[in-house]
């Protein structure tokens, strides 16, 4: 039970929680305390320094009148934030509780019928913004993944496909999201001119959502098309003994054998995607943590730098989580093949 | 009916760089029904290039190989292959790589069967313990079991053995080898197999098919083996005949190769010395 | 410190720390020369509130749409949208409306067009720009008018050295207002000469915020330049100075960074530069055109036709909103409150109360008494007078942006199009049989003439004549 817990957090990656409980539970003592020291007291001691580093900057750069925020303003103005949710929060009882009292004005009307004619309107909080770029970086992902999966694998077992997919490859992947954005703003908006504006598929989602889309998928083609070229000649002679046929080759032989790199393509990508996402908010008015940052930029207010950074630092942990999910999946499809780490 | 005929085969390759590789130049052998013939020269002559052509992973470039008098076009279950790097599938289990073969060549019979055979043939070769481990759990030698398991459960007419136990340790290697001379007894095997040990090739076979240097190698001398069948390792090796077709194989190995680095010519064909009861050189 | 309690009590940290702003405003105050009536307010935090809509409304007045999404710029003639929502006057009509911040002014134009945005807050010249063709054609309408007045014009504190040099009078404590751009005419030229032109910001080509100061400058005998027709973003033709696009956040910084010499924009970005030093307020435009028009509230024409009903009770709302606006000081300073929460504005509310509460500083210390600068209700502010659109109009051809000349009948046609007095004066209507409303604010007429004396250059604008108007000035397209 206890080795269970302890691979599973090796596993997914969290492999600075195992010293901790193995120290607790008695085992490999000395090896383990080593191995914490190496885990969390270097980047510990890392971190310090760089807190003491930024709070002395902050002390001496101003900018326009006002200083740098050090650490503490950042920390208060997360402070402030905390209470900024609970104030919506309880705004957001406050519509529950107005939606009770109509049911109970309107007899005629059911209580979905009621939530539907006065929908919260509330602005989103900051844990709803985080949700709305969780959902569109998914989105734009899974788009991504479905799409450059198929076309990598077609690209690695075909020299000629490759050959004729290569230079699109070449040509936009360096192609910046701000640089997609217009085009795919056009685009979206002639082929949703049908949708209700503010149904689920909400415009700004979708625009954002296809330029992460465009953005992460070549590091899946790529990776894709390069696992499964290079995947060994005795496992697809393997297949041509059994005569598995084309499609029991790349099901059973060809995409296993490639998943390894597969993965490291989504990994490559998901990163790609986050960072692109950001931008991509900014501009296209989609409701997350970009447009936070945006929306901070035009406030003029004495705390915008700080919230900004909690910003920077929720995008960050949330960037390394979603590695850390990547390579947890990478290591549970692909036993025995190691993953790097970095 | 011929079981398998290589017929006036050449092969050659287009190198990038290298330009044309001739490796086999018009190379012709018949193989019996439960015979049990070995391939030995020197690396990269091309014996590798003949299985697989037997195999149908390759073609000839001229000529043909006919397997029961109709001529290879691909690959199949019947000639099954055991390769030299066991290239067992690293995701699946033992017993799932089995399966892939049962799977595939059987997929008529119900799925309770297919595993019974699947558990059979890994019993054979002395898996029943590793059944659920993967490939990366096993030894060297548990590898190349499975693959002679795998290639077993495809209930081929013709095994193809790739220098099958070049990476393994003398002992294990011993053992496998044993092993395989049992199977090629109860299961009535035919089993082609390339090797570059002499041992190996004179312990095993009823023939030894000895080729000379490339480029444009060909047979250079095939040998006859009449050690009685069950074989028993000991008896073998310490046999005076043992020692005389060690002699006559190492020799024209060495000579084909010195020959292949000299000008040519210098130590032709009738140097070597021929040996009562081994037929000489078409 | 006492990190530790703000992470306990957020809200009163929040409440202190606006306490402790309020308590640095006044401490600056107290170093101004500032009438005793303007002391500065103490400010408290505000707490959003989650009006509950009369949904018996929806059947009876027949909302085609009860649940809406309005556009915003920061901007603080935004309130009427904010106070509607947060005082329950959508509610009333039956209407749950969500308020969301955009990015800039061309962003909300498409999304009022593509109707993602039901409404928005927007420059009174969006729909005058639209309609015409100018950089892109589409249809654009507005009920009403949010604002007049409301934008400032700053310059850099190095050029404003340069213009007391040249108008010594500038350098008295209390100088007259309004500050002319007559002293920058020399500086623009030698400026021009050395090859490094006067650079001013403004926030979109067809905006208001570009016709202030082309009208500004233009006064002063500076040319701005003419814009090349409908397809010409740019306009420096004939050009003394050069005029570029900044996104509003920005001008301040580019200001601090030389890039630009001056800018024109509504608030609080004048308010910042003046508190950040980097600026002098030169004025505010109700110097240029003292009841000029400025924001309004716009729809796409397609929806307001399929929306006929909501548009009305809309339209209810933002009057009512209006009017709570201009009623009191007192309810100035909460909507400031209002506006400093970060679902809206989030500018430091004693920013946004300079402006607001009818107070502005010029310099750093030279805060002045500003009743006019921002007018939501007196003056008939509300109501869309189609002589707005007309000189929108006339502007537009003065600038270049129409190529060619219009006749008179045109005019009037385009703001009949554009300007829907219509649906004003059917909301009004309502409000007034409600009792919600007195009858001696709805103007009887959908023009309004401009006596000379409203105009910096001393033009008096008759709406029924663009033409003639457009012959008066010394530097325009006729
Ligand atoms: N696919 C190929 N393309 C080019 N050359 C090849 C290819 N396969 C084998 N060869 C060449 O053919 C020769 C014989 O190879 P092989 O049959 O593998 O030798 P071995 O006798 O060691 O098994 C070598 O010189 C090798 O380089
Ligand atoms: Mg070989």
């Amino acid at each position: 039970m206890f080795a269970t817990v302890t691979g599973f957090l090796e596993t997914i990656g969290l492999t600075w929680f195992v010293p901790p409980l193995k120290i607790a539970a008695g085992i490999d003592r000395r090896y383990e305390a080593r191995r914490f020291v190496r885990m969390i007291g270097l980047p510990g001691l890392a971190i310090g320094l760089f807190l003491a580093v930024w709070w002395a900057l902050s002390t001496q750069v101003v900018i326009k009148g006002h200083a740098l925020p050090g650490p503490r303003e950042v920390y208060a103005a997360g402070g402030r934030m905390v209470g900024e949710y609970q104030a919506a929060r309880r705004v957001h009882a406050e519509w529950l509780r107005g939606i009770d009292e109509q049911v109970v004005a309107n007899p005629t009307m059911s209580r979905a019928e009621v939530m539907a004619l006065m929908p919260d309107t509330a602005a989103p909080t900051y844990l709803d913004q985080i949700g709305v770029s969780l959902k569109t970086v998914f989105t734009g992902f899974l788009l991504a993944a479905i799409t450059a999966i198929p076309l990598g694998i077609l690209c690695g077992m075909n020299r000629a496909i490759f050959e004729m997919v290569n230079p699109f490859i070449q040509v936009f992947r360096p192609v910046s999201p701000i640089a997609w954005l217009p085009i795919v703003g056009i685009v979206v908006s002639a082929g949703m001119a049908d949708v209700a504006a503010n149904s689920f598929w909400a415009k700004s989602y979708v625009i954002s959502a296809v330029v992460v889309c465009l953005c992460s998928l070549w590091p899946i083609l790529i990776n894709t098309a390069g696992g499964v070229a290079n995947v060994e000649r005795d496992y697809l002679n393997v297949a041509r003994v059994l005569n598995l046929g084309w499609v029991g080759t790349v099901w059973k032989v060809v995409l296993p054998a490639a998943l390894p790199q597969i993965f490291n393509g989504l990994r490559l990508s998901i990163g790609v995607g986050w960072m692109v996402l950001i931008a991509a908010e900014t501009l296209s008015q989609n409701p997350g943590l970009g447009k936070f940052v945006w929306d901070m930029y035009q406030s003029s207010n004495d705390d915008t730098l700080a919230y900004i950074m909690i910003a920077v630092l929720t995008i960050g942990v949330i960037g390394f989580v979603l590695d850390r999910m990547m390579i947890a999946l990478q290591r549970l499809v692909s036993p025995g093949v190691g993953v790097q780490v970095r | 009916m011929k079981f398998l005929e290589i017929m006036q085969v050449s092969k050659h390759f287009s190198h990038p760089t290298k330009g044309r590789i001739e490796v086999l130049d018009k190379v012709s052998l018949e193989m019996r029904r439960n015979e049990f013939i070995t391939i030995i020269g020197h690396s990269g002559c091309g014996k590798s290039t003949l299985l697989n052509m037997v195999a149908g992973l390759d073609a000839p470039s001229s000529g043909a190989v006919c397997f029961k008098e109709r001529e290879i076009a691909r690959p199949g279950p019947e000639r099954a292959v055991v390769f030299q790097n066991h290239s067992l599938l690293p995701w699946r289990t033992v017993l799932a790589n089995v399966m892939l073969a049962v799977d595939a060549v059987f997929p008529a019979i119900p799925k309770g069967e297919r595993l019974a055979k699947a558990e059979h043939w890994l019993g054979v070769v002395g898996l029943k313990e590793q059944l659920h481990k993967y490939p990366h759990e096993i030894s060297g030698g548990q590898k190349q079991r499975t693959g002679l398991a795998r290639a077993l459960a495809m209930g081929p007419e013709l095994m193809l053995f790739d220098e099958p136990f070049g990476a393994l340790d003398e002992l294990t290697r011993s053992q496998l080898q044993d092993e395989s001379l049992r199977l090629h007894g109860d299961e009535h095997l035919s089993v082609f197999m390339v090797t570059h040990s002499v041992d190996e090739a004179i312990y095993m076979s009823d023939r030894v098919v000895m080729m000379n240097n490339g480029p444009n190698a060909t047979i250079g001398r095939i040998v006859d083996i009449d050690f009685p069948r069950p074989r028993e390792r000991l008896k073998v090796f310490e046999s005076e005949l043992f020692a005389h077709y060690r002699n006559e194989c190492i020799r024209f190995l060495f000579s084909r190769r010195h020959g292949a680095q000299a000008a040519a010519g210098l130590l032709s064909e009738a140097t070597v010395e021929p040996v009562p009861g081994v037929p000489a050189p078409a | 410190m006492p990190l530790p309690v703000i992470v306990r009590h957020p809200t009163r940290a929040i409440a202190g720390l606006l306490l402790l702003a309020g308590a640095n405003a006044s401490a600056a105050t107290a170093d101004a020369s500032v009438p005793a009536s303007v002391a500065a307010p103490v400010f408290v935090e505000y707490q959003l509130a989650s009006p509950k809509p009369d949904l018996a409304r929806i059947k009876a007045a027949g909302i085609e749409k009860p649940v809406l999404k309005f556009g915003m710029i920061k901007l603080t003639d935004c309130a009427p949208l904010v106070v509607a929502r947060e005082l329950g006057f959508f509610a009333a009509e039956g209407l749950s409306v969500a308020i969301e911040v955009q990015a800039n002014w061309k962003v909300v134009q498409e999304r009022v067009v593509s109707m993602e945005l039901d409404g928005s807050h927007m420059l009174y010249n969006h729909p005058i720009g639209a309609r015409i063709g100018y950089l892109g054609q589409a249809k654009i309408i507005s009920p009403f008018n949010i604002s007049i007045n409301g934008k400032g014009i700053t310059v850099s504190t190095a050029l404003w050295k340069a213009m007391q040099d040249k108008e010594p009078g500038l350098k008295e404590p209390g100088y007259a207002l309004p500050v002319t751009a007559t002293s920058l005419k020399a500086i623009a030229k030698e400026r021009f000469a050395v090859g490094n032109p006067l650079r001013f910001g403004m926030t979109f080509p067809s905006g208001s915020h570009n016709i202030a100061l082309r009208y500004w400058l233009a006064a002063g005998g500076v040319n701005p330049g003419f814009y090349e027709g409908f397809n010409d973003p740019v306009g420096k033709k004939d050009a003394d100075v050069l005029l570029s696009v900044v996104p509003p956040p920005q001008m301040v910084a580019n200001l601090t960074a030389n890039s630009i010499d001056g800018f024109c924009v509504g608030e609080p970005w004048n308010q910042q530069a003046v508190r950040d030093g980097t600026g002098v307020a030169a004025l505010g435009d109700q110097y240029v055109f003292n009841g000029g028009p400025d924001k309004i509230f716009a729809t796409a024409e397609e929806w307001a036709d399929t929306h006929p009903n909501t548009m009305v009770a809309v339209v209810k709302a933002l009057i009512r909103a209006n009017q709570w606006l201009d009623e009191s000081t007192e309810h100035r300073k909460l909507a400031c409150e209002m506006l400093a929460n970060k679902a809206y504005i989030g500018a430091n509310v004693e920013v946004l109360a300079e402006s607001m509460l009818g107070t502005y500083q010029y310099q750093k210390g030279d805060r002045r008494e500003a009743k006019d600068f921002n007018i939501f209700y007196r003056r008939f502010a509300s109501f869309p007078f189609k002589s707005h659109t007309v000189w929108g109009l006339t502007q537009a051809r003065r600038w270049g942006m129409i190529p060619t000349a219009m006749p008179d009948a045109w005019y009037a046609e385009v703001a009949d199009r554009i300007t829907r007095t219509d649906i004003y004066r059917k909301a009004f209507a309502l409000l007034l049989a409600e009792g919600k409303v007195k009858a001696e604010d709805l103007p009887a007429d959908d023009y309004q003439s401009s006596p000379a004396e409203a105009f910096i250059d001393h033009i008096a604008f008759d709406p029924r004549q663009p033409n003639a108007y457009l012959q008066k000035f010394a530097i325009g397209l006729k």
